[in-house]
């Protein structure tokens, strides 16, 4: 294996790890608004993180590549942000804050 | 081919698998399509790794199509909650 198929698994496996815990935390979450925080940035980065590896392992699709990354970077926050912002204005009410053992 | 996209792979279907169920638990109509957009986000990353398996570079096409699809789905939904057609 030469430094770029190296560079590009460490990319794939992380960036496919951080979808993985995104998805995990909108299975945990008990509200929607923490459900989007932690189901955008996560999935997004993660993403990102594997079509760069995708870049490193294959340098001869790199333009669609990062046309494909810049979509998903510009897209997953306008949609995160109208799906909000319809919740909220449809009256969805958040979970209050509960206080930690030998919290005053 | 090798171990390493597999490993990748493994992650990404243990990920739909897991979205699947909270899509099936959800009760909101904005609760769903939250877990919508994470597995469509998901099923874009697994088709770079599978363009990845197969050597193929028509698969990036198609991934393209499938998040401009998605993101439109999306939005409509958002906006129909929101005030109605």
């Amino acid at each position: 294996m030469s430094a770029l198929q190296i560079i590009g698994s460490f990319f794939l496996i992380v960036g496919s790890y951080f979808i993985f815990v995104g998805t995990l935390g909108v299975y945990r979450m008990p509200d929607v608004y923490n459900k989007l925080q932690a189901g955008t940035k996560a999935t997004t980065l993660g993403f990102v993180s594997i079509a760069l590896g995708a870049i490193f392992l294959e340098p001869a699709w790199a333009w669609k590549l990062i046309v494909l990354a810049f979509f998903v970077l510009a897209s997953n926050p306008i949609g995160s942000h109208a799906l909000a912002r319809a919740s909220k204005n449809t009256g969805i009410p958040a979970v209050e804050k509960k206080k930690e053992d030998g919290e005053k | 081919m090798n171990i390493v996209t597999w490993i990748s792979i493994g992650f990404l279907s243990l990920g739909i698998i897991i979205g699947l169920i909270t899509l099936l638990k959800m009760k909101l109509v904005v609760e769903k399509m939250v877990v919508l957009d994470v597995i469509t986000t998901l099923i874009t990353g697994a088709l770079v790794v599978v363009s990845l398996i197969f050597k193929s570079s028509f698969v990036l096409d198609i991934t393209l199509i499938y998040a401009i699809l998605s993101f439109g789905a999306v939005l409509v939904v958002a906006r129909y909650t929101e005030r109605g057609m």
